[in-house]
C-alpha cells in the first residue's frame, strides 16, 4: 500500500467517526429566528372613464388570476367623435374621469398626440386640422350633488389649476385655465399657436407631468375642442381634413 | 519540461499531485515575477486576459445602466398608462361649381399632388362672358346663364353675388364717346327656376322680389349694392337643393347718348357660398 492510499484510508476513517459521533458533540448552543419577512410591493393603478359612465377603463386591464399582463398600459374609450362639420362657436366637451385605484400616491402625466389628413374624396385645404383645433382642458371642481353620467361638462368655476389653456404657462400651470381658442392664426405657412392641438401636442410629447393624485383620489378633467370661426374664410384651409389625437396618462 | 497546469517536473516533486495543488502553483506563478520563459509568461498573462474581459463586461453593464437611468425618467418603478386614443375632428368642405358659357369652374381650383386647394378655395379665374358685342340703345337685353353648384359635403347656408371693378375703355374703333358706360348699363341678376332658364323664380337685384326684376339698376349701383345675398344657400352636394340657376341680363337704355358709343365695360361677377 503506497503513501497516498494510507492517507486517504486515514481520512475516511475519521471521517466515519466525525459522523457516528456528531449528533452528541452540541452541548450548549443559542437560536434564534426571524420568521415571515416580508417585502411588499404597492401599486400604482388608473382607471379611465368618458363622462362618468358606467363603464370604466383600469391601466391593469383584464385580469387572469388576478394578475396583468398587460404591463399596465390599457388603452381606453375613444373621447371625441365630430363629424363632417365647419367653423363654429360650437364647443364639443367632455368630461374625463380618472381615478388613482393603486395603493401608492402618483404623479400625472400626460402624451397628446394629433396628426392631419385629408379626408374628402376630392379637394380638401392645405393646413394642418391640429393647427386650427382649439383646445383646452381644465380641472373640475366639486359638482352640485356630485358627478353623474352623461356629464359633459363640469364645474370649472374658482379652479385655480389648469391641465392646458392658451394661456402662459401653458402646461401644468397653476392659475385657472385661459379662454379656449388660440392668437389669431396667420395665413401659411404661419407656425400654429398657443392654444390649437398641434401646440398641445408639441408640449406634451413626452410624459409631462400635468397633476398629482394620491392614491384613493380621482380628478375629473373637462376637454373642450372647437373649430372657431374667425370670419372672413380663414378657416378655409382646413376644408375636409380630419384630425386624428389621442391623450395618454400615465401616473407613476 | 513543462506538462499542461503550467507546471515543471520539479514542481511536481515539491507539491502534491491533484487539482489543488494545480491551482496552487498556478497561483504561484502567475504572482513570480520576471519569467523568461514565454510558456510561462503565457500562463501568466491568461489571467490578465480574463479580468481584462470581466472588467469590460462590467464597464459596459455599468454604462448601459447608467445610459438607461438617463435616458428616462420614467423607466423607474410603478407606473400605470391609460390611453384615449382615435378621437377624430373631421371637417367637411364647401366648394362651389360655376358653370357659364359651357364652362366649369371650381371654387378651389388647381390642387396640389395631395389634392389640397392653395387658393383658400377662392378661384379669381373663372371665364369671362362676352354679354355683348357692338350693342346700340335699346337692343334687347344681353343675358348669361349661371349654373352654381355645391360640390362639397356641407350645405351652405347664403349665397351672395357681388360685382365690382366696373371700368369704362374705349374699344377698337378710331372714334368714340367719353361717356361712362358703367354708370350707365343696366343690370338685372335674377334667380331661374331650373336649367332651362326659362321661368323666373326671384329677383336679386335691383330689388328682392319674386318673379321677374323690376326696374333696372346701373353696374355701378349694383357695385354699391354688393354684395347680394339671395334668400337660400345650397344643400350639400348630392342633396336636393345643391344647384341653383341664375341670370344676369345687361342692356344699354335706350335713351342712351352718343358719349357712349365705342366703349366698353369691364367688370367681375363673384359668387360667394357661405356656410
Amino acid at each position: 500500500m503506497d503513501r497516498t492510499k494510507k492517507i486517504l484510508i486515514t481520512m475516511l476513517v475519521l471521517g466515519a467517526l466525525a459522523a457516528v459521533g456528531g449528533g452528541t458533540y452540541a452541548s450548549f448552543n443559542a437560536v434564534t429566528t426571524n420568521p415571515g419577512n416580508t417585502f411588499q410591493t404597492g401599486s400604482i393603478f388608473l382607471s379611465n372613464d368618458k363622462d362618468t359612465t358606467a363603464t370604466t377603463c383600469f391601466s391593469y386591464g383584464a385580469l387572469t388570476a388576478g394578475q396583468f399582463t398587460n404591463n399596465n398600459t390599457q388603452a381606453c374609450s375613444t373621447l371625441v367623435t365630430v363629424a363632417t362639420t365647419k367653423p363654429s362657436a360650437t364647443v364639443t366637451s367632455v368630461v374625463l374621469h380618472l381615478k388613482n385605484v393603486g395603493a401608492s400616491n402618483g404623479t400625472l402625466g400626460l402624451a397628446t398626440t394629433c396628426a392631419s389628413a385629408n379626408s374628402d374624396p376630392t379637394a380638401s385645404g392645405n393646413r394642418n386640422l391640429c393647427d386650427r383645433l382649439a383646445i383646452r382642458i381644465t380641472p373640475c371642481g366639486a359638482m352640485p350633488g356630485g358627478y353623474t353620467s352623461g356629464n359633459t361638462t363640469c364645474n370649472t368655476t374658482s379652479v385655480t389649476h389648469c391641465v392646458y389653456s392658451q394661456t402662459a404657462a401653458y402646461v401644468n400651470t397653476a392659475a385657472a385655465c385661459g379662454a379656449l381658442g388660440y392668437p389669431v392664426l396667420g395665413a401659411m405657412p404661419a407656425a400654429a399657436t398657443a392654444g390649437s392641438l398641434t401646440d398641445l401636442a408639441t408640449r406634451t410629447a413626452a410624459n409631462t407631468t400635468v397633476d398629482t393624485i394620491n392614491a384613493g383620489n380621482e380628478v375629473y378633467y373637462q376637454i373642450d375642442i372647437q373649430l372657431p370661426d374667425t370670419g372672413a374664410g380663414l378657416e378655409n384651409d382646413v376644408q375636409g381634413k380630419t384630425a386624428t389625437f389621442g391623450f395618454t396618462w400615465s401616473l407613476s | 519540461m513543462r506538462v499542461p497546469g503550467g507546471l515543471t517536473q520539479g514542481e511536481r516533486g515539491h507539491v502534491s499531485a491533484g487539482l489543488l495543488g494545480r491551482i496552487q502553483s498556478a497561483h504561484l506563478a502567475s504572482l513570480s515575477t520576471g519569467i523568461a520563459d514565454p510558456a510561462v509568461a503565457s500562463a501568466k498573462a491568461r489571467p490578465r486576459v480574463l479580468r481584462s474581459t470581466f472588467n469590460k463586461l462590467m464597464v459596459s453593464t455599468m454604462v448601459l445602466a447608467a445610459v438607461g437611468t438617463l435616458a428616462s425618467g420614467t423607466l423607474a418603478s410603478f407606473n400605470a398608462t391609460t390611453t384615449n386614443a382615435n378621437n377624430t375632428f373631421q371637417t367637411g368642405t364647401l366648394a362651389l361649381s360655376d358653370n357659364v358659357a359651357a364652362q366649369t369652374c371650381l371654387s378651389y381650383g388647381a390642387l396640389d399632388a395631395q389634392d389640397q386647394f392653395t387658393n383658400n378655395n377662392s378661384n379669381g379665374s373663372c371665364n369671362t362672358v362676352a354679354f355683348a358685342a357692338a350693342a346700340k340703345p335699346g337692343d334687347p337685353a344681353a343675358t348669361a346663364n349661371f349654373t352654381l353648384k355645391n360640390v362639397g359635403s356641407l350645405a351652405g347656408a347664403s349665397m351672395k353675388v357681388a360685382g365690382s371693378g366696373c371700368a369704362t375703355t374705349n374699344n377698337a374703333e378710331a372714334f368714340h364717346g367719353a361717356g361712362d358706360l358703367c354708370g350707365q348699363l343696366a343690370i338685372a341678376v335674377q334667380e331661374m327656376t331650373d336649367a332651362t332658364f326659362a321661368t323666373n323664380k326671384q329677383c336679386l337685384y335691383p330689388n328682392t322680389s319674386l318673379g321677374a326684376c323690376g326696374a333696372t339698376g346701373t353696374v355701378t349701383a349694383f357695385q354699391t349694392a354688393s354684395p347680394v345675398s339671395s334668400a337660400t344657400g345650397l344643400a350639400k352636394a348630392g342633396a336636393a337643393g345643391d344647384t341653383r340657376y341664375f341670370q344676369v341680363q345687361i342692356q344699354l337704355p335706350a335713351a342712351s347718348g352718343n358719349q357712349f358709343q365705342g366703349r366698353v365695360a369691364t367688370f367681375t361677377i363673384t359668387w360667394e357660398l357661405d356656410q
